[in-house]
């Protein structure tokens, strides 16, 4: 039987919206409104969705990089929301991140030896010859090496840099990876190799990966169960091939149809959505997404679906499924 | 041939840096007719930003500057004439839609003001006139309530509005050519389904002939007619849109197909092309493409092959065809290089 690792129960992240001259905070942007997912050992686990769906929020959140407003974390049995700090940065051993932009998250003045290091430093894992033995092997591990060890960001290129992050991220063994948009600012021809790289670590140290971002095709490829969000919920969950074969919730649909497919002679079937991406900080009531759905009634407009079994696992907040 | 609205023959634009010269566009032919859409693909550094900056006239300079070639337009060759001509010819005969529309529009002026001078500078409009037609334009491309949105600023607009904005502006005067730098790059997935939408009905409306350029095979797969696949500087193949997706005869275009992957063809694992984009003042030396290339032979190392016709509409640089085919370029131009 698999084993779950993580369970996000009820997450929201409310950020305070500060208004006129007397910061009144009464109203909050909601970036994520109440998430609930399990994720399995040794699995990959996608979170999609467009620009302010929250689910970089949700990814940092699962770290405590942001401190969720209300609800519970659970790793390994354990509800990390009530550790304290010094436990909590024991845990982060077990979960780390790695970035978007290779550009901006490692520190320009830092060499690649010493960013890595500084990992082994904090978490008090090596020291002296050890240690550099250690950042080599992990250099290695991404397919860089020993020679890279003294040189600066700024002498790599953007994939190079991805795969530092990553090394980085893995210096600590952990059995959690947030992989939030790793792939999303690397050429085409690059994005390739860093896909399979992660591949080939998640089996070589057996982790579990949150790989959060915008590109389906890359998500079909990497990802064996798939969350989709829209502005702060999550609006259907199934394992990858119901997802991409019966998607039952109108957003994945339309998100589904409005990949540009690679094949001239495939007719695509054109379903455009109407309209922008509410703001998150005044999302409509009822279902978030009735303002862009050519299926909504009444109901939509007034109750909010929660989100229901339809089968196979395959979850859905539409009240089309009632 | 139907007719041809612009011609670009062995256009050169070299930068001239402390570090040496760089070769951004690096001997480059093209054709386009009128109400074709062509498609430009590259990645990073592959020239093809600086492609569509030739065209328009804006290389920087210094450091930068077209050194040899011609871009005929209609029946003037622009790298010839005065920069009050130019001024004339860009924004009204031919315009251009930027990657960022957060960046690409003046902040402190409402859109209702930017879209107007154009047509104040390029037509010599009124006021009111260009009111009108600046309303008019915003709901040809699908902005609600333009009568209001023209006293908003950049700011009050979403990311796919602004876009909408920039398209209007760019098309304002009913260019015969419209060259769009990643239009859609910087925009989600259904808000980029929208505007490839739009620039394609656009497109047959007003008859406007497009250059669209992206890193994203996925976009040109659905929208252009012929299709030019850039690697550091030099076009490696040339061909109509349905041939080089079936069947690419450059083994960089090849490598980039398979890269991507597909939700139709899954696979295990993607095949990626090794190693990196060279940088730009560092290419290698006989063809850019061969320190990443599975085919690579020996004389890929020295020397740089030239574009050959394989098929009608089909042309490639690659060493691989050479020397079953006949040249096409060398008798032009190329001996000079």
């Amino acid at each position: 039987m698999e084993k779950t690792i993580l369970e996000v129960k009820n997450a929201k992240k409310y950020f305070p919206m500060k208004k006129g001259l007397l910061f009144n905070s009464s109203e909050n942007v909601k970036a994520v409104d109440d998430i609930s997912f399990t994720i399995q050992e040794g699995e990959t686990f996608g979170i999609v969705g467009e620009s302010g769906c929250g689910k970089s929020t949700t990814g940092r959140m699962i770290l405590r990089l942001i401190e969720p407003t209300e609800g519970e974390i659970i790793y390994k049995g354990e509800n990390i929301l009530d550790l304290p700090k010094d436990k909590m940065q024991k845990l982060r051993r077990e979960m780390q991140i790695i970035f978007q932009d290779p550009y901006s998250s490692l520190d320009p003045r830092f060499t690649i030896g010493k960013t890595i290091g500084e990992v082994l430093d904090i978490h008090k894992i090596a020291k002296g010859k050890e240690k550099r033995e250690r950042i080599i092997q992990l250099l290695e591990a991404v397919g860089l090496g020993a020679q890279h060890f003294n040189r600066y960001p700024h002498e790599f290129s953007g994939g190079q840099r991805q795969r530092i992050g990553i090394a980085r991220a893995l210096a600590l063994n952990p059995s959690l990876l947030i992989c939030d948009e790793p792939v999303s600012a690397l050429d085409v021809s690059v994005q390739a190799q860093i896909v399979n790289l992660m591949q080939d670590l998640q089996k070589e140290f057996q982790l579990t990966y949150l790989f959060i971002s915008h590109d389906l095709s890359v998500v079909h490829h990497i990802c064996d169960r798939i969350a989709v969000m829209y502005i702060g919920k999550i609006v259907e969950t199934a394992d990858k091939k119901t997802l991409f074969e019966k998607p039952a919730h109108p957003y994945t649909r339309a998100l589904l149809s409005a990949i540009p497919v690679t094949d001239p002679e495939v007719a695509t079937t054109n379903e455009v959505l109407e309209g922008d991406i509410p703001s998150p900080a005044n999302p409509p009531t009822g279902c978030r997404f009735h303002t862009r759905c050519k299926f909504a009634t009444e109901i939509c407009r007034k109750v909010e679906p929660e989100l229901k079994d339809i089968g196979d696992g395959q979850l859905v907040a539409c009240h089309l499924y009632e | 041939m139907t007719k041809e609205l612009l011609e670009i023959k062995n256009l050169k634009t070299y930068f001239f840096t402390d570090e040496g010269t760089v070769r951004a566009v690096d001997g480059v032919d093209l054709e386009l007719n009128k109400g074709e859409t062509l498609g430009i693909v590259g990645e990073s550094g592959s020239g093809k930003s600086m492609m569509s900056l030739s065209i328009m006239g804006l290389i920087p300079n210094p450091p930068g500057k077209i050194v040899d070639g011609q871009i005929n337009f209609k029946d003037k060759n622009l790298c010839k004439i005065s920069k009050s001509e130019y001024r004339r010819i860009r924004g009204n005969e031919i315009s251009m839609i930027f990657q960022e529309p957060m960046t690409s529009l003046n902040p402190v002026f409402t859109i209702g003001k930017q879209i107007m001078e154009v047509y104040k500078h390029h037509q010599g409009l009124s006021k009111a006139e260009a009111k009108e037609k600046t309303i008019e334009m915003l709901k040809l491309v699908g902005i609600s309530m333009p009568e209001r949105r023209i006293h908003e600023y950049p700011n009050q607009l979403s990311g796919g509005m602004r876009q909408r904005v920039m398209i209007a502006m760019a098309l304002a005067c009913n260019p015969e050519l419209l060259i769009a730098d990643e239009p859609t790059t910087a925009l989600d997935v259904t808000i980029q389904a929208q505007i490839l939408k739009l620039m394609d009905d656009l497109k047959h409306k007003l008859n406007t002939s497009i250059i669209l350029i992206t890193h994203n095979l996925g976009v040109v797969a659905q929208t252009a007619d012929k299709i030019i696949v850039m690697y550091a500087g030099k076009v490696m193949e040339y061909s109509d849109t349905k041939s080089i997706f079936k069947n690419p005869k450059h083994p960089y275009t090849e490598g980039l197909l398979d890269s991507i992957p597909k939700i139709d063809k899954p696979v295990d694992r993607l095949s990626a092309i090794p190693g990196t984009v060279p940088s730009s003042n560092d290419f290698p030396t006989g063809c850019s493409f061969y320190p990443r290339c599975k085919y690579a032979m020996e004389i890929c190392k020295e020397k740089g092959p030239d574009l050959i016709k394989l098929e009608d509409d089909v042309q490639v640089r690659c060493w691989k065809y050479i020397e079953e085919k006949t040249f096409v370029s060398k008798d032009h131009h190329s001996e000079k290089v």
